[in-house]
């Protein structure tokens, strides 16, 4: 590339860099003026927008927001699954699907083994099995789930499963991570505890990563930065970067600017869920 | 001044039974009893309707013992007269059945997953599949003439509807998330087809295959009586053309274990293709 | 460890354990025990033995021929017009007698005498219904209808042979020698009437299997060197058989009235033969009712019967426009068809041996299983006997 590096301050200082194009300052996903309609009139649902968005690379953006905001759909405009009603959403890349999903429900298959699930995207990208089962049973090792390589799913618990699909995402070393609620479906201890794996795997791969949820703990102690929306339809009404540095881990949460954050944003967010 | 009579205070107590002290007996025995049951009560009501012809609570020049139908039977086969009849009535229905599912899977998979081939044709095979198959028979018979033609083509026609709306409802029921996942990593038509849709709509399609097989039995038999000189429906209609109880019985009897082999086949071969999937008979769980 | 002990579970467990073994070993036993009857077909109707016989007005001489006598010239018998004269029940009774069709011109006496009210005279109400035989017979055997307008088809003799009650015991008709009802060929080169090889040839016909034609069948194929099992035997639809022996389907075909008319007379086509003269092949078979319970109302029915054959069938009954007019309505037919065909030679008597030689035309057919029934298994004339007053 031979780009000199340009002089900007890295929001987490000292931390291991294995994306070269990750100094670059140009935004790795950009949305413009983004809506999204469903139906037709006179029933159409403005689901979305109109909104703007910057994520740069490697960021770990999270978005809160009341249910039925849109921040589901914005997800799926991103991954490619829905086209946006107006505006354009940009992901500066050079592969063609540089996306990988981790949907709540419905995301791994029944009928693949553990270890077929993780190598899946692998599979679609023709990747010749030997290596593809190799940086799979890799991935497995790392979440802890190598002794369940040859299960299939329909055994294991929710947790274990959830697990699988962030190995399945992250094997085919995504450029773009889009995360819908994937620990909603989970108790709380569990929840606690996927959040901090999680917190720990994404510090160290510095994925640039889009992540939905509702609950403002979990978006505190992910994210690079809290994006708070509005009620349908969904806007941006608040931003708010999260004042821990990196490398972070889960014991910021009895911190007293967790608390504070964490009071102002449900302050915000109240008087959008509450219904009208 | 009321006096309130003192209540009865006794103690409840919950402590362990019989599964919880001694759990793989119980487990045990429980199998023991379930096994020997699902004996049992076929071979006790056999024994009634035993009883009953020998002690001539029912006619059994009408409804002849199951000893007699036994015997026959065992004469019958012994000679080598029964086995021609069987092996009729079964390469109609394999070969039926092949066709049949054959054409149905695939017109299911195409209708499930492309909307426009499923606006184009649903229509026309709804309308088709409500027509009784028998009815068909003079047309095929026209069509194919006489011979084996008419008899595969009937089994074929019925065993179709079948497998062909069981696959076409188990695509359509996909849930979206499964073929999101896939749309997401860039999977192509092939793919998603393989990966997903084929595996995710399989065991559905597969009980709709166990329904036609026990309905591509039932077909034939009826089909063999009005258009074949052989095959065990024929045998059944013939042999009550000519007043024969013992003989019709014989080849019920036949008919219907055919029906069952073929159906359990039909259900063991699903259960190699489907591991993933739950067991529809309590009995391999417990 | 308290009252209620693991035990009690295993008790009740125990009780039914025993209860089920007690009623297998019980059913087991009684079932093999039980003595298997040998279902042999009691002939319970011995019709002459108990009852009285005597002579009737207008039946003489003529109106019983000598069993064996296989003439096929012989003179059906017959009584005077108006006789044998009806002698009504004590007690009215309701009849049911099933047919194969109402249209058949071998079902006309029936017809006839009910139009006439021949059977009212006997005291009885009868209704005709129309039944193929393999649903009728087994109400039959049952007891559920009183007689059945068919023949001693192989479907009857393992009935028979099944220990049901069942006998023919009046015949319907033989046919006139001018008939040409029966086998037909299709002369292939070289051949003529005389000289036909019918074995490996295909015959069509909508007889099944089983039929009485059998036997006409096989005397005129052995006669040219065929047999039932030397030919190729295809059921047809009654419209087919036509087409298919004049299309080249088959080469050979047993045509009935009146079909055989259509290729009477055209070369290239052949009769050999069809029901033998002199010799009926079916007629009135009795179930347990007629035979056992109310032989009355059995020899009454035939009396209304051979009443109707001796008043209106007695000879050429065809000559006679007018009645031709009533029996095409009364069949619900054309008049051509009927005057297309001679009059049937009506005879309710039955033949010695027929049931023998039916039956070994159905073993040779292999729709008969086990050993042939004698006649005093099959038919019973002692009705018939009785109705025209014929001391045995």
């Amino acid at each position: 590339m031979g780009d000199p590096h340009p002089p900007h301050p890295s929001p987490s200082a000292g931390d291991p860099r294995p994306n070269p194009s990750a100094d670059d300052p140009r935004p790795k996903l950009h949305a413009t003026d983004l809506t999204r309609t469903f139906g037709r009139p006179p029933r159409s649902v403005d689901a979305l927008g109109p909104l703007d968005l910057t994520v740069a690379h490697g960021e770990f953006v999270c978005l809160v927001g009341p249910s039925g905001c849109g921040k589901s759909t914005l997800l799926r405009i991103a991954a490619g699954l829905l086209r946006p009603s107006t505006g354009t959403l940009e992901i500066r890349t050079s592969a063609p699907r540089p996306a990988a999903m981790i949907f709540q429900d419905y995301g791994i298959y029944d009928w693949k083994t553990v270890r077929a699930n993780v190598r899946f995207g692998l599979d679609i990208q023709r990747v010749p099995r030997r290596e593809a089962d190799a940086r799979a049973d890799a991935w497995l090792a790392r979440m802890g789930l190598a002794d369940f390589a040859d299960a299939y799913p329909a055994t294991l618990s929710g947790g274990m499963r959830q697990r699988v699909a962030i190995a399945r995402a992250l094997a085919v070393e995504p450029e773009l991570l889009l995360m819908d609620e994937p620990f909603a479906a989970l108790d709380a201890q569990l929840r606690m505890i996927l959040q901090d794996e999680l917190l720990e795997l994404t510090q160290t791969l510095r994925t640039t990563t889009l992540f939905i949820t509702h609950s403002l703990e979990e978006a505190i102690v992910l994210g690079d930065r809290v994006l708070v929306m509005s009620a349908r339809p969904g806007r941006l009404i608040a931003e708010h970067r999260p004042p821990f540095p990196r490398p972070r881990t889960g014991d910021i949460r009895s911190t007293p600017e967790f608390t504070s954050l964490k009071t102002e944003l449900w302050d915000l967010l109240r008087k959008e869920a509450a219904p009208a | 001044m009321t006096t309130v009579a003192p209540e009865k205070i006794s103690v409840l107590v919950r402590r362990p039974g019989p599964q919880e002290l001694h759990p793989a007996r119980t487990h045990r025995r429980r199998r023991a009893l379930e096994l020997s049951l699902a004996v049992a009560v076929p071979l006790l009501l056999v024994l009634l309707w035993q009883l009953a012809a020998a002690q001539a609570w029912i006619d059994d020049r009408v409804y002849p013992a199951p000893s007699t139908i036994l015997a026959d039977g065992w004469d019958r086969a012994a000679a080598g007269d029964l086995w021609p009849d069987v092996w009729a009535t079964l390469k109609r229905v394999l070969a039926g059945y092949a066709v049949g599912t054959a054409a149905g899977y695939a017109l299911g998979l195409l209708m499930g997953s492309l909307s426009l081939v499923r606006a184009a044709l649903e229509p026309l095979l709804d309308a088709l599949y409500v027509v009784p198959k028998l009815a068909l028979l003079p047309v095929f018979l026209n069509m194919f003439g006489l011979g084996e033609g008419p008899q595969v083509a009937l089994v074929a026609a019925t065993v179709f509807f079948f497998v062909w709306i069981s696959t076409m409802s188990a695509v359509l029921a996909i849930p979206s998330g499964h073929r999101d996942a896939g749309q997401v990593f860039g999977a192509s038509p092939w793919q998603m087809f393989r990966h997903v849709l084929l595996p995710a709509s399989l065991p559905a399609v597969l009980v709709g295959a166990r329904i036609a097989a026990g309905v591509a039995v039932l077909v034939i038999v009826a089909s063999e009586q009005i258009a074949a000189t052989n095959g065990l429906g024929h045998l059944i209609f013939d042999s009550r053309a000519l007043f024969q109880n013992d003989v019709m019985f014989v080849g019920i009897v036949c008919v219907a274990v055919l029906g069952v082999l073929f159906s359990e086949l039909v259900r063991v071969f699903g259960r190699l293709l489907t591991p993933w999937a739950p067991r529809d008979r309590g009995r391999g769980q417990s | 460890m308290g009252s209620e002990g693991p035990g009690k579970g295993t008790v009740v467990r125990t009780r039914i354990y025993g209860a089920v073994l007690t009623a297998v070993a019980l059913l087991t036993s009684t079932a093999c025990a039980a003595s298997q009857d040998a279902g042999s077909p009691e002939s319970k109707a011995g019709g002459g033995g108990t009852r009285t016989v005597r002579p009737v007005a207008g039946c003489g001489a003529g109106s019983w021929t000598d069993p064996s006598d296989l003439s096929p010239t012989r003179t059906p018998a017959r009584c005077k017009p108006g006789t044998p004269a009806p002698q009504p029940l004590s007690k009215p009774r309701k009849l049911t007698i099933a047919t194969g069709t109402l249209s058949a011109e071998y079902v006309a006496p029936l017809q006839v005498a009910l139009d006439k009210g021949e059977f009212e005279k006997e005291g009885l109400d009868v209704t005709l219904k129309v039944l193929p035989t393999p649903d009728s017979l087994p109400l039959l055997a049952k007891g559920d209808i009183d007689a059945l307008w068919a023949a001693p088809e192989a479907a009857v003799m393992n009935g028979v042979r099944g220990g049901f009650d069942i006998r023919w015991v009046a015949a319907n008709f033989s046919p006139d020698p001018k008939s040409k009802s029966g086998l037909w060929v299709r002369l292939k080169d070289g051949e003529s009437a005389d000289q036909v090889k019918m074995a490996g040839r295909r015959m069509g016909t909508m007889i099944g299997k089983g039929s009485v034609i059998a036997y006409p069948m096989e005397k005129a194929l052995e006669k040219h060197g065929g047999g039932l099992d030397r030919i190729q035997y295809q059921q047809l639809g009654s419209a087919d058989v036509l087409t298919a022996l004049q299309n080249g389907g088959v080469d050979s075909a047993w045509l009935l009235d009146p079909v055989w008319r259509r290729v009477d007379g055209t070369s290239g086509y052949a009769f050999l033969g069809g029901q033998p003269l002199g010799e009926p092949l079916g007629g009135m078979l009795y179930g347990p009712g007629l035979l056992n319970d109310d032989v009355d109302a059995g020899v009454a029915l035939l009396r209304a019967y051979i009443r109707t054959v001796n008043t209106y069938f007695a000879g050429g009954y065809k000559a006679d426009a007018t009645f031709v007019t009533y029996l095409a309505k009364l069949l619900k037919t054309d008049e051509e068809i009927l005057e297309s065909t001679p009059s049937l030679r009506m005879d309710w008597e039955i033949r010695a041996g027929t049931t023998d030689r039916l039956q070994a035309a159905y073993k040779a057919q292999g729709v008969a299983e086990g050993e042939a029934l004698p006649e005093s298994k099959t038919v019973d004339r002692a009705l018939y006997e009785e109705a025209v007053g014929h001391q045995p």
